[in-house]
């Protein structure tokens, strides 16, 4: 292990994996600040693959993709748009704190606890490979299966309060996941005639459509910058407010190792991934933080601190069951796979024996990642927050063009722009109505990983679930979960809590949850 | 202007903006990955070219279910059993050229040096498909005419597949394009769907990289299992199907005339599947040679296998001594299992189809003469040791299926009875 420690790191260390990453550097940078986008990177480096020195290209990948998903919370602090892959739940709270003038301390606290979260999943990886797969041995499809449906009952612990709403616009979003050709069962499903939804809707546009141009049309119509108070103050004390959200950061160490632990545990769950781990780090927030249920969702830091260190820290997970078993542990991780064959190396077991240098070599990459990137991203937090002080109607139309731009860039399918088109018009009525958007994003995100692990566990374990420990302990605490929004809920309704309009022509003004009737 | 004016003037101007995006981006084309050009020199052909003696790397985990997790296994291919290989009938696809390949060749020697030559490929970038059109790109310079150094790949994803077969018809018919054809436009068609300028029976093939006759073998879990006897008394074995319509046919065929299989669709590709096999959640999976040993050599070492049935080829011996007892039946010899003779001859028409998963074609209207171009360039492409040493690295035995048997292939499918075609599609994965 040492030796191949060593031999890991004199391989990264030689000029080619260093000239890759310098090059690529700027260009993950870019991509993760592009809403709810990203450049094709590891699509490029795919061609490349096979022509290129393994070490070069590996570098290039790992490293392009944990930088992205470094750069992925901006957009959603700054412009309320998650991301497509990660930083979802960060919008919740990240997005309501730009609005009061606090997009410094959010990106202060995101990028705190970004490096924390990245580090830990980092060492966290290096740490378990000699025996990650025995202990992922102790996980089956039962428990992918739980934690799948944990991430969408995150909708009904977020949505307490507006518990209803929560649960319809999920059920909508579960129904929009099942269009196209079906995973499990080989068929189109609900194509209406219709050839283009064969292939069912994507993320990106959704996302584009449902939370993009609502904001940037909210922005214009009201007339005001993202920032609504401390505008002054916000572009005078722009470094002091992200000096503020990092030792706000640092002082919630225990949420964010709380959150880094779930993010790598849930991103090594093979399939299930990253896009489940920060909304499960972002409720156990909320229900353990105190008074965290009066005020996430509505810009509590400790919102952002959640979501990114799991954000961050699953990076190292999702690569325990693609190196260590050859299964992508999300969907980025078939690119990775896929340039590790075709540059002639098999991945699985071989991947701790002959080629244990390139797997260690991965995990320095990572953990090099969070060294230059978040120092970078802290340097540029200043300047990043002013953005919220952009006047509508330049920062709206911009956002609008770019955001488009990357719905098309990100399938290349025509259609998929009258896609952002529908949800826009969705998005808006939502937004103004106050129906909750974050449920639609989760059931669209988890709905096809919950349905085929649904039917691998209903076939193989059926009621035997019960009888695994480890479901037993899932479910032990969904139940709990559950118990505690239910509690919630009803203490709102007692109290008829009704949202404050706060911003012209919005009834919610907030990317907050809650119903506001 | 008042502030309610600049709002509406605002929200006008966001409108165009989208507006304008979509019109700006509707004459625009997608941005083809390109294929570095590889020096032709560049192949390092083992000195052996069969597959089964092949010292290639361990071929197992792919990110997408390779073919392994059907059936497909290693071995040199001794005459089929169960299976025979079609009498090539008449040409199913365009017509060759009269000409012979050297004249075609010195015809277009310079046809492909103007412009690159594309593959497009109907899946994102890192599946199945996208990988052995990657990997055929590769070699592919060095045995079509002139050795053109530019080659691309271009992934339209979308309408499961129909995109890509779109792409391929609004592409010019000058042979310079492509397509990696995805098997569930096929499968639609089968279904009765009408797919605009695909016809079975006219389709223009050049060729199939995946038609072995491998030697397909179900293993039982030993832990729960000590014979097929022990399978009948359960009733109901799980066994993993894939995803997106793919599944162990042999398993799956027992399953539906009736025996005691249980296909759990699902699995993502055969990393996957054997790992749920390790952990006790399937009791049954494809054993494979070339595969097994290397990616779960415990399961071998610990005579976890115990083999059951197989078809298409038989394994070789020393595979099924190396899994020890018993001697694994012949899927149609199974003890408990009645097949009858329309479903047999669904069956074997399954698996002669299965080779055909990943074929190429043409443009419908690409002059004859390079069509066979193409044909011929394709063949040499598959048969080159540098493209099976690779391929086998990507999970993918590989094997020339030419459009003669493939033409072979749909007149067995379409002379099928109804309930016949309707096994075929069940076995092909759709519910």
């Amino acid at each position: 292990m040492l030796e191949a420690a060593i031999s890991a790191a004199q391989n990264l260390f030689s000029p080619g994996p260093l000239i890759g990453m310098a090059i690529v550097l700027p260009v993950a940078l870019a991509s993760g600040l592009i809403p709810a986008g990203g450049l094709p990177t590891t699509s490029v480096v795919l061609s490349f693959a096979g022509y290129i020195d393994p070490w070069i290209a590996m570098s290039i990948v790992v490293f392009s993709m944990a930088a992205g998903d470094i750069t992925e919370p901006v957009p959603a602090i700054l412009l309320g748009v998650p991301g497509a892959r990660s930083a979802q739940a960060t919008v919740l709270d990240g997005y309501p704190m730009a609005q009061r003038g606090l997009a410094g301390e959010a990106l202060g606290a995101s990028y705190t606890t970004t490096l924390v979260g990245g580090l830990f999943g980092g060492a966290v990886l290096l740490a378990v490979l000699p025996v990650g797969r025995e202990l992922l041995k102790l996980f089956g499809s039962s428990e992918f299966f739980l934690l799948s449906l944990m991430g969408i009952l995150a909708i009904a612990i977020i949505s307490a309060g507006a518990f209803v709403k929560g649960m319809l616009t999920a059920a909508f979003g579960i129904a929009i996941a099942s269009i196209g050709f079906t995973n499990v069962g080989g068929v189109v499903r609900a194509d209406m005639g219709i050839d283009f939804l064969w292939e069912g809707f994507g993320i990106v546009p959704i996302v584009i459509g449902l939370f993009a141009i609502p904001e940037a049309m909210d922005l214009v119509i009201g007339d005001t910058p993202v920032a609504r108070e401390r505008l002054d103050t916000m572009m005078k004390e722009a470094n002091k407010d992200v000096l503020r959200g990092m030792k706000v950061a640092l002082s919630h160490k225990w949420l964010m190792l709380r959150s880094s632990i779930i993010g790598t545990f849930v991103g090594a769950m093979p399939g299930v991934g990253g896009a489940t781990g920060h909304w499960i780090a972002y409720v156990q927030a909320r229900q353990t933080e105190k008074g965290a249920v009066d005020t996430f969702g509505k810009g509590d830091i400790r919102g952002v601190i959640a979501a990114d260190a799991a954000n961050n820290s699953s990076d190292g997970g999702v690569l325990i069951p693609t190196l260590v078993f050859g299964i992508p542990g999300a969907p980025g991780m078939v690119l990775v796979l896929a340039i590790l064959i075709l540059s002639g190396i098999t991945p699985g077991p071989p991947m701790l024996s002959t080629h244990l240098d390139l797997t260690i070599a991965m995990v320095y990459i990572i953990i090099l990642a969070n060294i230059i990137v978040v120092p970078i991203m802290l340097l540029l937090a200043p300047y990043l927050a002013r953005v919220s002080a952009v006047p509508p109607n330049i920062l709206a139309p911009i956002v609008i063009a770019v955001t488009t731009l990357a719905a098309y860039q990100a399938s290349r399918i025509l259609e998929d722009l009258l896609v952002v088109l529908a949800f826009a018009v969705l998005g808006v009525f939502m937004k103004r109505y106050g129906w909750p958007r974050p449920p639609i994003l989760i059931a669209v995100a988890l709905a096809p990983t919950l349905e085929r692990f649904m039917w691998i566990t209903v076939n193989t374990y059926g009621f035997g679930l019960f009888l695994r420990v480890q479901s037993l302990v899932l479910i032990a605490m969904m139940i709990a979960l559950v118990y505690m929004a239910l509690r919630v809920q009803s203490v709102a309704s007692e109290s008829a809590h009704t949202a404050v309009p706060d911003r012209p022509g919005s009834k919610v003004s907030e990317e907050s949850i809650e119903d506001p009737s | 202007m008042g502030k309610n004016n600049r709002a509406r003037y605002g929200a006008i101007f966001a409108l165009l903006a989208v507006a304008l995006m979509v019109f700006a981006l509707s004459g625009c084309g997608s941005d083809p990955t390109q294929e570095p050009a590889p020096a032709p020199t560049a192949t390092t052909a083992p000195a052996d070219t069969g597959q089964a003696e092949s010292p290639a790397p361990a071929p197992a985990a792919t990110p997408t279910p390779a073919p392994a997790d059907t059936g497909q296994a290693e071995s040199p291919a001794p005459a089929p059993a169960a299976t025979p290989t079609p009498v090539p009938a008449g040409a199913p696809t365009q017509a060759p050229s009269e000409t012979g390949p050297a004249m075609q060749e010195s015809e277009f020697a310079g046809h492909f040096d103007d412009e690159p030559v594309t593959i497009v490929v109907g899946s994102a970038p890192g599946g199945g498909y996208d990988l052995l059109a990657r990997t055929i790109a590769r070699f592919a310079p060095q045995h079509l005419p002139g050795e053109p150094r530019r080659f691309q790949i271009r992934n339209v994803s979308g309408g499961g597949g129909l995109r890509a077969w779109e792409t391929l018809l609004r592409s010019d018919a000058d042979g310079r394009t492509i397509l990696t054809l995805n098997i569930n436009l096929i499968r639609q068609v089968l279904l009765g769907r009408e797919v605009s300028g695909l016809d079975l029976n006219t389709l223009p093939l050049i060729g199939a990289p995946t038609r072995v006759s491998d030697p397909y073998l179900i293993c039982a879990d030993r832990h729960k299992y000590s014979s097929w006897d022990d399978l009948l008394a359960d009733g109901s074995v799980t066994i993993a199907g894939g995803t997106g319509g793919r599944v162990p046919m042999g398993a799956h065929f027992v399953e539906l005339v009736g025996g005691p299989m249980k296909t759990i669709p699902g699995y993502e590709g055969s990393t996957e599947t054997l790992a749920a096999f390790e952990r006790g959640e399937l009791e049954a999976s494809t054993c494979i040679q070339r595969r097994d040993p290397r990616l779960l050599p415990e399961l071998v070492e610990d005579m976890r296998w115990l083999p059951l049935f197989w078809w298409n080829t038989r394994p070789n011996q020393e595979w099924l001594d190396t899994l020890g007892a018993p001697e694994p039946y012949h899927i149609y010899d199974l003890p408990g299992v009645d097949f009858q003779d329309w479903q047999k001859t669904a069956f074997n028409a399954t698996v002669e189809y299965n080779d055909f998963l990943r074929m190429y074609v043409v443009h419908p209207d690409t002059p004859p003469g390079l069509v066979q171009v193409w044909r011929d360039s394709y063949q040499a492409v598959i048969e080159d040791p540098g493209f099976i040493e690779a391929a086998g690295i990507a999970g993918y035995d590989v094997g020339f299926g030419s459009p003669d048997d493939f033409g072979q292939v749909i007149d067995d499918l379409l002379s099928l009875p109804p309930e016949g075609l309707e096994l075929v599609l069940r076995l092909s994965g759709i519910n």
